[in-house]
Protein backbone atom coordinates (compact mmCIF):
# COMPACT_ATOMS: atom_id res chain seq x y z
CA UNK A 1 0.00 0.00 0.00
CA UNK A 2 1.46 3.37 -1.00
CA UNK A 3 1.13 6.77 0.71
CA UNK A 4 -1.62 8.04 -1.62
CA UNK A 5 -3.79 4.98 -0.88
CA UNK A 6 -3.14 5.19 2.85
CA UNK A 7 -3.94 8.91 2.99
CA UNK A 8 -7.25 8.28 1.26
CA UNK A 9 -8.16 5.63 3.84
CA UNK A 10 -6.92 7.78 6.74
CA UNK A 11 -9.44 10.52 6.03
CA UNK A 12 -12.47 8.29 6.54
CA UNK A 13 -12.60 4.55 7.30
CA UNK A 14 -9.42 4.26 9.35
CA UNK A 15 -10.15 7.20 11.63
CA UNK A 16 -13.71 6.00 12.22
CA UNK A 17 -12.80 2.35 12.64
CA UNK A 18 -15.12 1.45 9.78
CA UNK A 19 -13.04 -0.85 7.64
CA UNK A 20 -12.11 -4.54 7.37
CA UNK A 21 -9.50 -5.59 9.92
CA UNK A 22 -7.00 -6.86 7.32
CA UNK A 23 -6.87 -3.44 5.60
CA UNK A 24 -6.60 -1.77 8.98
CA UNK A 25 -3.55 -3.88 9.80
CA UNK A 26 -1.96 -2.95 6.48
CA UNK A 27 -2.53 0.76 7.15
CA UNK A 28 -1.12 0.43 10.66
CA UNK A 29 1.96 -1.27 9.25
CA UNK A 30 2.45 1.56 6.77
CA UNK A 31 1.98 4.29 9.40
CA UNK A 32 4.63 2.74 11.62
CA UNK A 33 7.19 3.12 8.88
CA UNK A 34 6.03 6.32 7.16
CA UNK A 35 6.52 9.62 9.02
CA UNK A 36 4.39 11.73 6.69
CA UNK A 37 1.36 9.42 6.99
CA UNK A 38 1.86 9.24 10.76
CA UNK A 39 1.86 13.04 10.95
CA UNK A 40 -1.29 13.21 8.85
CA UNK A 41 -3.10 10.67 11.03
CA UNK A 42 -2.29 12.68 14.16
CA UNK A 43 -3.31 15.92 12.50
CA UNK A 44 -6.70 14.48 11.56
CA UNK A 45 -7.27 13.26 15.10
CA UNK A 46 -5.96 16.36 16.86
CA UNK A 47 -7.29 19.14 14.65
CA UNK A 48 -10.47 17.66 13.25
CA UNK A 49 -11.89 14.68 15.10
CA UNK A 50 -11.14 15.85 18.65
CA UNK A 51 -12.64 19.37 18.53
CA UNK A 52 -15.76 17.99 16.86
CA UNK A 53 -16.25 15.10 19.26
CA UNK A 54 -15.71 17.51 22.18
CA UNK A 55 -18.39 19.82 20.85
CA UNK A 56 -20.98 20.99 23.35
CA UNK A 57 -24.28 19.14 23.85
CA UNK A 58 -27.41 21.21 23.95
CA UNK A 59 -30.90 20.89 25.35
CA UNK A 60 -33.84 23.00 24.22
CA UNK A 61 -35.45 25.32 26.78
CA UNK A 62 -38.68 24.25 28.49
CA UNK A 63 -40.80 26.63 26.38
CA UNK A 64 -40.12 24.55 23.28
CA UNK A 65 -42.00 21.57 24.72
CA UNK A 66 -44.83 23.87 25.90
CA UNK A 67 -45.16 25.26 22.36
CA UNK A 68 -45.13 21.79 20.83
CA UNK A 69 -47.75 20.53 23.29
CA UNK A 70 -50.03 23.49 22.57
CA UNK A 71 -49.60 23.11 18.82
CA UNK A 72 -50.29 19.37 18.95
CA UNK A 73 -53.44 19.95 21.04
CA UNK A 74 -54.60 22.69 18.67
CA UNK A 75 -54.06 20.42 15.69
CA UNK A 76 -55.93 17.56 17.36
CA UNK A 77 -58.93 19.87 17.79
CA UNK A 78 -58.98 20.70 14.08
CA UNK A 79 -57.87 17.22 13.03
CA UNK A 80 -59.59 16.87 9.62
CA UNK A 81 -58.84 20.41 8.53
CA UNK A 82 -55.19 20.01 9.42
CA UNK A 83 -54.84 16.80 7.48
CA UNK A 84 -56.39 18.56 4.48
CA UNK A 85 -53.98 21.50 4.86
CA UNK A 86 -51.10 19.05 5.14
CA UNK A 87 -52.28 17.20 2.03
CA UNK A 88 -52.45 20.45 0.08
CA UNK A 89 -49.01 21.43 1.33
CA UNK A 90 -47.51 18.10 0.34
CA UNK A 91 -49.12 17.89 -3.07
CA UNK A 92 -48.73 21.49 -4.13
CA UNK A 93 -45.35 22.24 -2.69
CA UNK A 94 -42.92 24.14 -4.92
CA UNK A 95 -39.21 23.53 -4.54
CA UNK A 96 -38.31 26.85 -6.15
CA UNK A 97 -40.15 30.19 -6.19
CA UNK A 98 -39.73 30.33 -9.97
CA UNK A 99 -41.94 27.24 -10.36
CA UNK A 100 -44.57 28.79 -8.14
CA UNK A 101 -44.41 32.03 -10.16
CA UNK A 102 -44.69 30.12 -13.45
CA UNK A 103 -47.70 28.18 -12.19
CA UNK A 104 -49.42 31.36 -11.02
CA UNK A 105 -48.73 32.98 -14.41
CA UNK A 106 -50.21 30.01 -16.29
CA UNK A 107 -53.26 29.91 -14.00
CA UNK A 108 -53.81 33.65 -14.48
CA UNK A 109 -53.50 33.27 -18.24
CA UNK A 110 -55.99 30.41 -18.30
CA UNK A 111 -58.46 32.28 -16.11
CA UNK A 112 -58.23 35.64 -17.88
CA UNK A 113 -58.09 34.43 -21.51
CA UNK A 114 -61.86 33.85 -21.92
CA UNK A 115 -62.58 37.29 -20.48
CA UNK A 116 -60.07 38.95 -22.82
CA UNK A 117 -61.50 37.00 -25.75
CA UNK A 118 -65.01 38.02 -24.81
CA UNK A 119 -64.03 41.67 -24.48
CA UNK A 120 -62.24 41.55 -27.85
CA UNK A 121 -65.40 40.10 -29.37
CA UNK A 122 -67.46 42.83 -27.76
CA UNK A 123 -65.27 45.49 -29.36
CA UNK A 124 -65.80 43.90 -32.77
CA UNK A 125 -69.54 43.69 -32.19
CA UNK A 126 -69.63 47.33 -31.17
CA UNK A 127 -67.74 48.34 -34.30
CA UNK A 128 -70.17 46.43 -36.53
CA UNK A 129 -73.26 47.83 -34.84
CA UNK A 130 -71.87 51.40 -35.04
CA UNK A 131 -71.19 50.89 -38.73
CA UNK A 132 -74.70 49.57 -39.29
CA UNK A 133 -76.18 52.50 -37.39
CA UNK A 134 -74.21 54.97 -39.48
CA UNK A 135 -75.29 53.21 -42.64
CA UNK A 136 -78.94 53.29 -41.53
CA UNK A 137 -78.70 57.00 -40.70
CA UNK A 138 -77.19 57.62 -44.10
CA UNK A 139 -79.90 55.68 -45.90
CA UNK A 140 -82.68 57.42 -43.95
CA UNK A 141 -81.09 60.78 -44.65
CA UNK A 142 -81.34 60.05 -48.37
CA UNK A 143 -85.10 60.14 -48.24
CA UNK A 144 -85.38 63.29 -46.14
CA UNK A 145 -84.56 65.65 -49.05
CA UNK A 146 -82.19 67.93 -47.26
CA UNK A 147 -78.84 67.67 -49.02
CA UNK A 148 -79.48 64.08 -50.01
CA UNK A 149 -77.96 62.16 -52.88
CA UNK A 150 -81.13 62.53 -55.04
CA UNK A 151 -81.14 66.29 -54.89
CA UNK A 152 -77.45 66.61 -55.63
CA UNK A 153 -77.77 64.94 -58.99
CA UNK A 154 -81.10 66.60 -59.72
CA UNK A 155 -83.20 63.40 -60.05
CA UNK A 156 -86.08 62.62 -57.65
CA UNK A 157 -85.66 59.20 -56.10
CA UNK A 158 -89.09 58.01 -57.28
CA UNK A 159 -88.24 58.79 -60.90
CA UNK A 160 -84.95 57.08 -60.55
CA UNK A 161 -86.48 53.81 -59.37
CA UNK A 162 -89.51 53.80 -61.68
CA UNK B 1 -28.35 6.72 19.01
CA UNK B 2 -31.63 7.20 20.77
CA UNK B 3 -33.25 4.41 22.69
CA UNK B 4 -37.01 4.66 22.54
CA UNK B 5 -39.12 1.51 22.98
CA UNK B 6 -41.38 0.69 20.01
CA UNK B 7 -44.33 0.45 22.39
CA UNK B 8 -43.85 4.08 23.46
CA UNK B 9 -43.75 5.12 19.81
CA UNK B 10 -46.97 3.17 19.11
CA UNK B 11 -48.71 4.77 22.09
CA UNK B 12 -47.60 8.22 20.99
CA UNK B 13 -48.87 7.45 17.47
CA UNK B 14 -52.22 6.61 19.03
CA UNK B 15 -52.44 10.11 20.48
CA UNK B 16 -51.05 9.42 23.97
CA UNK B 17 -49.51 12.78 24.85
CA UNK B 18 -47.62 11.27 27.81
CA UNK B 19 -45.91 8.77 25.52
CA UNK B 20 -45.17 11.56 23.07
CA UNK B 21 -43.55 13.53 25.86
CA UNK B 22 -41.30 10.54 26.54
CA UNK B 23 -40.31 10.48 22.88
CA UNK B 24 -39.60 14.20 23.10
CA UNK B 25 -37.51 13.89 26.26
CA UNK B 26 -35.44 11.08 24.76
CA UNK B 27 -34.74 12.78 21.47
CA UNK B 28 -35.10 16.55 21.80
CA UNK B 29 -31.46 17.04 22.83
CA UNK B 30 -30.22 15.34 19.65
CA UNK B 31 -32.69 17.21 17.47
CA UNK B 32 -31.83 20.54 19.06
CA UNK B 33 -28.07 19.92 18.76
CA UNK B 34 -28.32 18.93 15.11
CA UNK B 35 -30.52 21.95 14.41
CA UNK B 36 -28.13 24.26 16.21
CA UNK B 37 -25.09 22.90 14.36
CA UNK B 38 -26.82 23.28 11.00
CA UNK B 39 -28.41 26.69 11.52
CA UNK B 40 -25.68 28.12 13.76
CA UNK B 41 -28.29 29.96 15.75
CA UNK B 42 -30.17 29.15 18.93
CA UNK B 43 -33.50 30.77 18.03
CA UNK B 44 -33.55 28.92 14.72
CA UNK B 45 -32.64 25.69 16.49
CA UNK B 46 -35.68 26.17 18.77
CA UNK B 47 -37.90 26.79 15.76
CA UNK B 48 -36.56 23.68 14.03
CA UNK B 49 -37.04 21.54 17.14
CA UNK B 50 -40.62 22.71 17.44
CA UNK B 51 -41.33 22.04 13.75
CA UNK B 52 -39.68 18.63 13.89
CA UNK B 53 -41.77 17.38 16.81
CA UNK B 54 -45.01 18.72 15.41
CA UNK B 55 -44.18 16.87 12.17
CA UNK B 56 -43.19 13.75 14.13
CA UNK B 57 -46.49 13.77 16.01
CA UNK B 58 -48.48 14.19 12.81
CA UNK B 59 -46.59 11.48 10.93
CA UNK B 60 -46.10 8.99 13.74
CA UNK B 61 -49.07 6.99 12.48
CA UNK B 62 -47.33 6.39 9.15
CA UNK B 63 -44.03 5.29 10.70
CA UNK B 64 -43.68 1.65 9.61
CA UNK B 65 -40.82 0.56 11.94
CA UNK B 66 -38.82 -0.52 8.87
CA UNK B 67 -35.94 1.76 9.81
CA UNK B 68 -34.79 2.82 13.27
CA UNK B 69 -37.05 5.42 14.84
CA UNK B 70 -33.99 7.48 15.74
CA UNK B 71 -32.81 7.54 12.11
CA UNK B 72 -36.27 8.70 11.08
CA UNK B 73 -36.14 11.57 13.57
CA UNK B 74 -32.59 12.50 12.52
CA UNK B 75 -33.75 12.64 8.91
CA UNK B 76 -36.68 14.93 9.70
CA UNK B 77 -34.44 17.09 11.88
CA UNK B 78 -31.72 17.39 9.27
CA UNK B 79 -34.17 18.22 6.46
CA UNK B 80 -36.04 20.78 8.53
CA UNK B 81 -32.81 22.39 9.75
CA UNK B 82 -31.28 22.58 6.26
CA UNK B 83 -34.47 24.11 4.86
CA UNK B 84 -34.51 26.79 7.52
CA UNK B 85 -30.78 27.41 7.10
CA UNK B 86 -31.28 27.94 3.34
CA UNK B 87 -34.19 30.26 3.99
CA UNK B 88 -32.24 32.31 6.52
CA UNK B 89 -29.16 32.45 4.29
CA UNK B 90 -31.31 33.91 1.51
CA UNK B 91 -32.93 36.40 3.87
CA UNK B 92 -29.66 37.62 5.32
CA UNK B 93 -27.52 37.27 2.25
CA UNK B 94 -24.87 35.83 4.48
CA UNK B 95 -24.88 33.50 7.48
CA UNK B 96 -24.98 34.86 10.97
CA UNK B 97 -21.67 35.77 12.45
CA UNK B 98 -20.41 33.44 15.10
CA UNK B 99 -20.80 36.07 17.80
CA UNK B 100 -24.51 36.42 16.96
CA UNK B 101 -24.90 32.68 17.04
CA UNK B 102 -23.05 32.16 20.27
CA UNK B 103 -24.78 35.07 22.00
CA UNK B 104 -27.33 32.88 23.76
CA UNK B 105 -25.11 29.90 24.24
CA UNK B 106 -25.46 26.99 26.57
CA UNK B 107 -24.98 27.41 30.27
CA UNK B 108 -22.23 25.15 31.47
CA UNK B 109 -23.18 25.69 35.06
CA UNK B 110 -20.56 26.73 37.55
CA UNK B 111 -17.10 25.93 36.43
CA UNK B 112 -13.75 27.53 36.49
CA UNK B 113 -13.06 30.40 34.13
CA UNK B 114 -10.27 28.49 32.36
CA UNK B 115 -12.54 25.60 31.42
CA UNK B 116 -15.28 27.95 30.39
CA UNK B 117 -12.89 29.79 28.12
CA UNK B 118 -11.67 26.51 26.67
CA UNK B 119 -15.25 25.42 26.02
CA UNK B 120 -16.09 28.70 24.32
CA UNK B 121 -12.95 28.51 22.20
CA UNK B 122 -13.80 24.99 21.12
CA UNK B 123 -17.36 26.05 20.30
CA UNK B 124 -16.04 28.88 18.19
CA UNK B 125 -13.70 26.51 16.40
CA UNK B 126 -16.44 23.91 15.79
CA UNK B 127 -18.83 26.48 14.32
CA UNK B 128 -16.13 27.92 12.12
CA UNK B 129 -15.12 24.44 10.94
CA UNK B 130 -18.69 23.58 10.05
CA UNK B 131 -19.11 26.89 8.29
CA UNK B 132 -16.23 26.07 5.95
CA UNK B 133 -17.91 22.91 4.65
CA UNK B 134 -20.47 22.33 1.94
CA UNK B 135 -24.01 21.52 3.03
CA UNK B 136 -23.60 17.79 2.30
CA UNK B 137 -20.23 17.54 4.05
CA UNK B 138 -21.54 19.48 7.03
CA UNK B 139 -24.50 17.11 7.44
CA UNK B 140 -22.19 14.06 7.41
CA UNK B 141 -19.69 15.63 9.82
CA UNK B 142 -22.44 16.65 12.27
CA UNK B 143 -23.97 13.18 12.34
CA UNK B 144 -20.70 11.24 12.36
CA UNK B 145 -18.19 13.37 14.29
CA UNK B 146 -20.48 15.24 16.66
CA UNK B 147 -23.43 12.89 17.10
CA UNK B 148 -21.33 9.74 16.76
CA UNK B 149 -23.56 7.87 14.31
CA UNK B 150 -22.17 4.93 12.35
CA UNK B 151 -21.69 5.29 8.58
CA UNK B 152 -24.76 3.19 7.89
CA UNK B 153 -26.88 5.30 10.23
CA UNK B 154 -25.59 8.50 8.62
CA UNK B 155 -26.45 7.09 5.19
CA UNK B 156 -29.96 6.15 6.37
CA UNK B 157 -30.58 9.48 8.04
CA UNK B 158 -29.49 11.46 4.99
CA UNK B 159 -30.93 9.11 2.38
CA UNK B 160 -27.56 8.65 0.64
CA UNK B 161 -25.36 5.59 0.08
CA UNK B 162 -22.39 4.49 2.15
CA UNK B 163 -19.81 5.50 -0.45
CA UNK B 164 -21.21 9.02 -0.54
CA UNK B 165 -20.88 9.20 3.25
CA UNK B 166 -17.26 8.05 3.00
CA UNK B 167 -16.34 10.47 0.25
CA UNK B 168 -18.07 13.44 1.88
CA UNK B 169 -16.35 12.76 5.21
CA UNK B 170 -13.04 12.28 3.49
CA UNK B 171 -13.28 15.55 1.54
CA UNK B 172 -14.52 17.42 4.59
CA UNK B 173 -11.61 16.24 6.73
CA UNK B 174 -9.10 16.93 4.02
CA UNK B 175 -10.39 20.49 3.83
CA UNK B 176 -10.42 20.88 7.62
CA UNK B 177 -6.85 19.60 7.95
CA UNK B 178 -5.80 22.10 5.28
CA UNK B 179 -7.53 24.95 7.08
CA UNK B 180 -6.91 24.14 10.72
CA UNK B 181 -4.05 21.65 10.84
CA UNK B 182 -1.19 24.01 10.12
CA UNK B 183 -0.13 24.98 13.62
CA UNK B 184 0.68 23.01 16.73
CA UNK B 185 2.84 19.98 17.25
CA UNK B 186 1.58 16.64 16.21
CA UNK B 187 4.50 14.43 16.95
Amino acid sequence: MNCAQVKKILFSGYIDGEMPSEIRKEVEGHIEKCVSCRVLEKKIREFVVMPLSDAERFTPPERVWENIKNEVKRQSRFGGLNYFAEWVKEHFVFQRPVFAAATVAVLLAVLTLPAVYRSANNTEEKKVSMYLEEEMDFLFSLGEGNGSLGEDIGIPMEDFFM
Amino acid sequence: MLNIPDETVRMAAGGDIGAFEEVYKASSGYVFSVAYRVTGNRQDAEEVTQDVFVKVYRKLGSFAFKSAFSTWIYRIAMNTAINLYRKRSKERGKNLSFDDAIGTETSSGEGDAGKDMERKDNEKLVMSMLDSLTEGQKACVILRDIEGLKYEEVADALGINLNTVRSRLSRAREKLVDLYGKGGSVL
